[in-house]
This record gives C-alpha cells, sequence and structure tokens, in this order.
C-alpha cells in the first residue's frame, strides 16, 4: 500500500471536520503530494462545496461502489493544485446506500495510488460514521475546546479501536482560554489522552473561504496556511515539536499552555 | 422497461415480468437509434422476479446485435443473482440511484413514504416496487413506452431527484443538490440551481428551459457544462433562458432571441 | 475559572457508564494489507438479551400538547442550545415543557443544561421498562415546570425505531403542554426517530452555504403534511454588510421556510453553555433576547422580526429594557 488512510472524525457536528480535511489536503498538496480526499457524508454532502468543486461532480463514491464508474471517472482533479482529487458523495442517495466493505475497497484502491487518502467523516456515530472509519487507518479526531465536543470525542475514541488517532484542535479563542470560559488545549490533550496534531485558532474569515470554495490553506500568507502546513508534514512523518507553531506573540499564551504536549 | 443513458453506457431497467414483451420493446427501442450505442456497455437491472433463461439470452443478443455489451446485472434476489451469471453477466450492487423517485409527498404515495421513516431508503424502495411504479404498470398493460411526461407543481430541494422517459416541467425552483434527469426536455418555471440533465437517452436536440438558469451543472444527451467558476455573482441574467446544443457545445441563449428564432422559420 | 470549566468537563466524562456496557467497537475493514486484528468487542450486557420493549399503544390517542422536532442537517447549528433555552423561554411562559434529547451515543442536552449530574435513566430505560417516564424525567434545576428526558450515552441510534418515539413523546404529550424533540445531526435513523415523535419541525441553520443546503435537504426529508419553520442562528451582521456572509433574504431565497426567528452570534453563548446556564437568562445577551422572540411567535404571538445593523449587539447591551429575573447560579 502506497500511502496511510486518515479518517477524520468528529463524533460532534460543526467542529470543522469538513474544513480540516479540505485544508490539510490542499497542504499535503502543496507539499507535493499526491492526496485523494473522499467525501462519506453521503445525502449531506459539503466538501465538494468547501473545496469549490460542486460544480464539477458527475460521479460519486456510490457510483464507483456500484461500479457504474471507474474511479478515474469519479476523482474530481483540482485545477489549482497538481495532485489534490475529490471523491464526492452523493446527494440524492443516503448512507444506507453504501457498505462498510465497499468503502473499505474504495478507500483501499485510493491507498494505492495516492500519498494520503483522507476521508471527510459525518457528524454522529451512525452507519456513515462506520462507513467512513471501515477503511482508515488512522484517525484525525478534530474538536473544539468545549465541553459538548469533548464529551463526543472521548466516545468517538472509544469507537476507533486501535487506530493511531491525532488530535486538531480547532476554534481557539486564546482570549476565552484566559479567561477560564474555554478549556486550554493542555486541558483538551489531557482529558483525551492522545497525541495532538494540531491547534488551529478561530477565525472569522474560515466561514467566507468556505462560503467560497477557497480553502485558507491556498492562500501561502496566511498564518493558518502555515499551520496546516506544519499538521500535514506532521502527517507525513516528521516530527515537529509543538512549539513551530507559535511564531507570534498572540498566541504566547498557548505557548505557556502547551507545555505538557509531546 | 426504462433504458437510462449514462455517460458509461445504459441502464436498463427489467423489473417488470413475463420479460418477454421487453425484448421486442428493446428491439424497437435501439433501432430507432441504431448506432449510438454501439460500442457501449449496459447494465441490466432485473428486480427480484423469477425470469426465463431464454428471454434474458435473448435480451443479451439483441444488445450483441447493435453493439453493446451486457456486462453487468442488478439483481435483487438469488434466482434472479443465479440466472444472470448463467448467463454470463458480472452481478452489480443494488443501486438506489437507478429507480426514478422523488422523495416527496405529492408523487410519491403514503405507504412509500411511512415506509421511508420507519426503514430508510431500502425499505422505501421495496414498499415502491412492492406497489408497482408506473413504467411496469404500463408495460404489464401492453401499451406501447408511453412517454411519461412529468409534471411537477413544487420545488424540488437538495437531494431530491427526478427522472422520466420524456419531458419534465417544474412548476417551482429546483434547489442546488437536487436532480432532473428527462429523456426529453427540461422546463423549469422558476430557479434552476441544480443539476438537469436533458435528453439522457442521447438526443442532441433536447433543451433545458428555466425563468432563471442558474444550474450547478447542465447535461443534454452526452455533454456536460459547468457553471462558471468564481467570479462575481454565480447568478444568472435573470431573465428566462435556454440551454441548448449549439456547433456541439452547450450553449445558453436568451428564450426571447430563441423564441424570435423560432417564428421567423 | 479555568478550573470550573475542566472540572465539568471531567465531571461529564467521569459519568460516562464502565466500558462493560459501550457499544462493540469498530471493527477494522478486510482484507486489509495490515493485517492487525480486530478489536475485540467488549462484553455488553444488553446485547445478550433482546431487551423487552414496552408494549405499543394500537391508536393515537387525542394529545393536548404539541411536538416539535428541532432539526438541522448539519450539526454545530445550534439546535441543542435553540433547544433547551426555547424549552427554558416557553417554561417562563407559563407552559409545562419536556424537552427530549434524541441523540443516543452523543447526549448533550443535559450538558447544555447543567443537568448532568442529575441523569440517572434514560429514554432507552423506559421503551425497555426499566423504569417509568415519570421515574426518567429530570427536573431543571431553576424552572420547575421544565423537564428533560435524558438520551443513553452507551447505547445507539437504531435500538430505538420510530413507533417507539411516537409512543414515548405521545406520552409526554399527554402531561405536557410543548414537548421539544432535540434532533441528532444527519439524517439516519436517528434523524427519522426524531422526527417520528413530532407534528412540527423546527429547521435550524446558520446562514453559510454548507448548513443551508443541509437544511434543505432536511426540509425535503420531512412529511410533508408537518409544518417547517426556519431559525437562522449565528448571524453576524457585520459579516452580511462586509457581504461574507448570507443575508437573510440569501437563505429564505432558497428554503422558502417560515421564519419564526433570527438569532444573532454572541460570545456569551458558548460561555453559558460551558457552564450549563440558559443564554436568556443573560439579560444583556441578544441571543437570548432573541429566543425569548420565537418562544412568544410559537405560542401565537405576532412579533416581529427586528433588522439587525452592525451596531446591533452593543446596543442591546447598553440599552436593552428587558430584564429577567436571574436565578441563582448554581456554580460560583
Amino acid at each position: 500500500m502506497k500511502g496511510n488512510i486518515f479518517v477524520v472524525t468528529s463524533g460532534k457536528g460543526g467542529v470543522g471536520k469538513t474544513t480540516t480535511t479540505a485544508n490539510l489536503g490542499v497542504a499535503l498538496a502543496r507539499l507535493g503530494k499526491q492526496v485523494a480526499l473522499v467525501d462519506a457524508d453521503i445525502g449531506l454532502r459539503n466538501l465538494d462545496l468547501v473545496l469549490g468543486l460542486e460544480k464539477r461532480i458527475v460521479y460519486d463514491v456510490v457510483d464507483l461502489a456500484e461500479g457504474r464508474c471507474q474511479p478515474r471517472q469519479a476523482l474530481i482533479k483540482d485545477k489549482r493544485l497538481p495532485g489534490l482529487f475529490l471523491m464526492p458523495a452523493a446527494q440524492t442517495k443516503d448512507k444506507e446506500s453504501v457498505s462498510e466493505a465497499q468503502m473499505a475497497r474504495v478507500v483501499h484502491a485510493l491507498g494505492a495510488d495516492f500519498d494520503a487518502v483522507l476521508i471527510d467523516c459525518p457528524a454522529g456515530i451512525e452507519h456513515g460514521f462506520r462507513n467512513a472509519v471501515a477503511g482508515a487507518d488512522e484517525a484525525i479526531l478534530v474538536t473544539m475546546p468545549e465541553v459538548s465536543a469533548i464529551r463526543d470525542a472521548d466516545r468517538i475514541i472509544g469507537m476507533l479501536g486501535t487506530r493511531r488517532t491525532r488530535v486538531v484542535v480547532n476554534r481557539v479563542r486564546p482570549e476565552m482560554v484566559k479567561t477560564g470560559d474555554m478549556l486550554s488545549v493542555d486541558d483538551v490533550a489531557e482529558i483525551l489522552g492522545r497525541e495532538i496534531l494540531g491547534v488551529v485558532p478561530d477565525d472569522e474569515e474560515v466561514i467566507d473561504t468556505t462560503n467560497r470554495g477557497q480553502p485558507v490553506a491556498l492562500d501561502a500568507t496566511r498564518r493558518l496556511a502555515a499551520i496546516y502546513s506544519t499538521m500535514a508534514r506532521r502527517l507525513l512523518g516528521e516530527d515537529i515539536p509543538a512549539l513551530e507553531l507559535l511564531d507570534d506573540g498572540l498566541w504566547s499564551r498557548i505557548r505557556r499552555i502547551m507545555v505538557g504536549q509531546r | 422497461m426504462q433504458i437510462k443513458g449514462t455517460k458509461s453506457g445504459l441502464l436498463l431497467h427489467m423489473h417488470e415480468r413475463p420479460l418477454t414483451p421487453v425484448v421486442s420493446k428493446l428491439r424497437e427501442r435501439l433501432a430507432a437509434l441504431p448506432n449510438f450505442y454501439r460500442g457501449g456497455r449496459a447494465v441490466l437491472m432485473l428486480g427480484n422476479q423469477p425470469l426465463e433463461a431464454t428471454d434474458l439470452a435473448g435480451i443479451i443478443a439483441i444488445l450483441q446485435e447493435f453493439g453493446i455489451i451486457a456486462d453487468g446485472a442488478v439483481c435483487d434476489a438469488d434466482e434472479v443473482g443465479d440466472a444472470a451469471r448463467a448467463a454470463g453477466l458480472r452481478i452489480v450492487a443494488p443501486s438506489v440511484a437507478a429507480a426514478p423517485r422523488v422523495r416527496d409527498d405529492r408523487t410519491e404515495p403514503a405507504h412509500v413514504r411511512k415506509a421511508w421513516h420507519e426503514g430508510g431508503d431500502a425499505a422505501a424502495r421495496e414498499a415502491s416496487r412492492r406497489s408497482g411504479n408506473g413504467a411496469s404498470k404500463a408495460a404489464q398493460a401492453g401499451t406501447p413506452a408511453a412517454a411519461e411526461n412529468c409534471y411537477y407543481k413544487g420545488s424540488l430541494r437538495s437531494g431530491q431527484s427526478l427522472s422520466a422517459f420524456g419531458i419534465i416541467v417544474v412548476v417551482g425552483d429546483v434547489n442546488a443538490g437536487a436532480e432532473l434527469i428527462a429523456t426529453g426536455d427540461i422546463i423549469v418555471w422558476g430557479t434552476l440551481r441544480g443539476v438537469a440533465h436533458a435528453g439522457a437517452e442521447g438526443d442532441d436536440r433536447a433543451a433545458v428551459y428555466a425563468l432563471r438558469l442558474e444550474p450547478t451543472q447542465l447535461r443534454i444527451s452526452r455533454s456536460i457544462a459547468s457553471a462558471p467558476a468564481e467570479g462575481g455573482d454565480a447568478r444568472g441574467t435573470g431573465q428566462p433562458e435556454v440551454a441548448r446544443i449549439v456547433d456541439g457545445q452547450i450553449t445558453i441563449a436568451a428564450a426571447a432571441a430563441v423564441r424570435d428564432k423560432a417564428k421567423s422559420r | 475559572m479555568s478550573n470550573e470549566v475542566r472540572e465539568h468537563a471531567d465531571e461529564l466524562l467521569a459519568l460516562q457508564a464502565p466500558p462493560q456496557e459501550s457499544a462493540p467497537d469498530v471493527s477494522e475493514a478486510q482484507p486489509s494489507e495490515q493485517a492487525t486484528p480486530p478489536p475485540a468487542a467488549p462484553p455488553s450486557v444488553e446485547a445478550q438479551e433482546q431487551p423487552r420493549k414496552r408494549s405499543r399503544t394500537r391508536e393515537r390517542k387525542a394529545v393536548s400538547g404539541r411536538a416539535i422536532v428541532v432539526t438541522s442537517g448539519k450539526g454545530g447549528v445550534g439546535k441543542t442550545t435553540v433547544t433547551a433555552n426555547l424549552g427554558a423561554a416557553l417554561a417562563d411562559s407559563g407552559k409545562r415543557v419536556a424537552v427530549v434529547d434524541a441523540d443516543v451515543g452523543l447526549r448533550n442536552l443535559d450538558v447544555v443544561m447543567g443537568l448532568e449530574n442529575r441523569v440517572r435513566m434514560h429514554s432507552l430505560d423506559v421503551i425497555e421498562e426499566r423504569c417509568t417516564l415519570d421515574e426518567a424525567l429530570v427536573r431543571d434545576r431553576v424552572r420547575r415546570s421544565l423537564m428533560l428526558l435524558p438520551a443513553a450515552q452507551n447505547r445507539d441510534k437504531d435500538e430505538i425505531d420510530p413507533e417507539d418515539m411516537q409512543d414515548l413523546i405521545e406520552e409526554l404529550q399527554g402531561t405536557f403542554d410543548i414537548v421539544l424533540i432535540d434532533c441528532p445531526a444527519g439524517i439516519e435513523q436517528g434523524f427519522r426517530n426524531a422526527v417520528a415523535g413530532a407534528q412540527e419541525a423546527i429547521i435550524v441553520t446558520t446562514p453559510e452555504v454548507s448548513a443551508v443546503r443541509d437544511a434543505d435537504r432536511v426540509a425535503g426529508l420531512l412529511p410533508n403534511d408537518m409544518p417547517a419553520r426556519l431559525i437562522i442562528n449565528r448571524l453576524r451582521p457585520q459579516l452580511v454588510r462586509k457581504g461574507t456572509m448570507m443575508s437573510v433574504d440569501d437563505v429564505l431565497e432558497i428554503l422558502r421556510l417560515d421564519l419564526v426567528g433570527v438569532v444573532p452570534d454572541d460570545k456569551e453563548v458558548i460561555v453559558a453553555t460551558n457552564r450549563g446556564n440558559p443564554v436568556i437568562d443573560i439579560s444583556t445577551s441578544p441571543t437570548g433576547a432573541a429566543i425569548r422572540r420565537i418562544a412568544s411567535r410559537l405560542l401565537g404571538e405576532q412579533v416581529p422580526i427586528p433588522d439587525f445593523p452592525a451596531q446591533q449587539a452593543w446596543f442591546a447591551r447598553v440599552l436593552s429594557g428587558v430584564r429577567f429575573p436571574r436565578p441563582p447560579s448554581a456554580k460560583g
């Protein structure tokens, strides 16, 4: 098998799985890798929107799973970056349209051709979640420093078995950590007991990039792009210590808090 | 029987029994466009009712005659699967896409809707199959493949889909994430934001009309056109427009211009 | 203060039932070249026997209470927060309100209401006849006429079927004026169950393309005879003005639903939910005020939806004449 297959999951909806999948994909592609992003949210697809590729969908993962098309026909090549491909979900079907075995076959086949496969998992722990997880070797658990999100993340960890699970702490607001109204990254790491892949500060412009289909990681001048790039490098096996994330005085509070990080 | 054209080949719906009349119907249909599918592939949707091996062989033979390779079958019952395999067909997983349906009370009977709420898509399909859909009823009545034009009053929401062997008219909007598939023309008396596929069986003269044409994607026959990418407003001109194939490409023109042209003929 | 939130989180996790009741791990797909053996499923007490379910009522009785499902499709748009706060606001209007957490396995309504310490039984316990409905209902800490029916945390959504939900909700409608059902994200069995018990729907969306798309999907999946109304949550007027967020009109143009309320975004909300306090009790919160207006509209009052100019948030804090009685907060 060529590359690793990661499922990007969370349990709680709205914490940023799809945005994270898109931006990590972009970051990996910018590092010169061949990346396949798979949208497993059948019936509620959004990865195509976030990537701005919705107008080019002809075939989707259900068509592929049912043998109505070849993999190359279902993959959409992003024109902005060589190496970035999307396998869209179907919108007019529902999650019972594919089985876990079918999903696993699809992603394993992709894994043979790509350096990395990222599967965007639907919210929840139902059939869609099981499908998304079915073929994955490792998990990227996206969460927010907020009690409901952490609780759901904890539940998910229990359902990921022995897969290596790394946590992305998303939408952190340092000022709220300071006033004690938000859990610190350190707290999150300790509660969930898993390695931290990265910390992403809350940024109101992310909504705009999502609406316009231009993932923020495309813009090398943005601080968030550097953060996703570091996460991508970690996924590829580089050992980058946490403190490298913090190059800006604004985040010095996080620096102090992230003492316990590996 | 229904024939649905996709970019990579045909999907033939053959749920009704007996299959014998379908054999000749298929020949008629293909004879109308003898070379269109030549070299292509076909997947047979055979349903769950037992069938005669000779009928199946007959269908495969006709397809072969027109240069179409029948290489897959979707079977909803073991014995149908056995028969398909015996005839040399590969078994493909059941498809939700193939059967025309729209997730809405107005065109779906109450018991199918109820089945969906209780058991999801699979249960709804089963309930629908049990009660029989329009296509199989027509076939059983022995009437020739009557056009099943679809006249739908209301808007289609994301994830809903309407297919017809004939023309589709929607009086309402078609939201992004919804799709219309017709072998004939498509007319949307409202805003078309979703995907519309007219001339789905290969009719290059089919057209898509809308009061506001802002589709995610347009397909006519075998051509596909995406809405222009980024940059400014995705909205159309706000005027009624029609999309059709001109010189091999999907082109959009103001409805008024088309109408005037038609007049001057 | 950070400790307070941290302790709260710790408590939540400690409250999860011990491992032997949890659902079996998701097995890894085969065949896999890595050939790691799938994790062994922990023994599950309940899985070994078919749980006995209570007998179904055959016909729907005439019920007096209203049953409203709060749904969205997209996760994270605020269903649970809206459900909890709407429940509280309706209770303040003198109604007897039951809020039902339909998110089996990922329950959060108890947390948002600050009741997680008081949860003993849940809806599956009622369905499987281990307790009565009364025994499972948890009374709100502050509002006597507001009760919560919690979801199980260590079970799965497909262990409940739509008829179970219908019976449960029907029974609640016999005692409560309004039953609010907090629907899980998605459109799978959990969603179908939540909808099965309701006669009305409130769809919550945020003014973002993905959320609106999902809300549209959900609207198309609701029974055709179910009245559905829309709440637009987390509106940020300054971003609408900048052109980086959809406006109310943009959203309505696609969804075409009756608008029952527009709720502006407010940082106070996450603070309140982290502590298990209702945001409607924060008198300076425009979010809280908006939810109170929605409650009034649900009860039939004609309350106009205000325009939200960019400065509204600031003005509301300074000029708000609406003062709600501040309940004593449970946590220092």
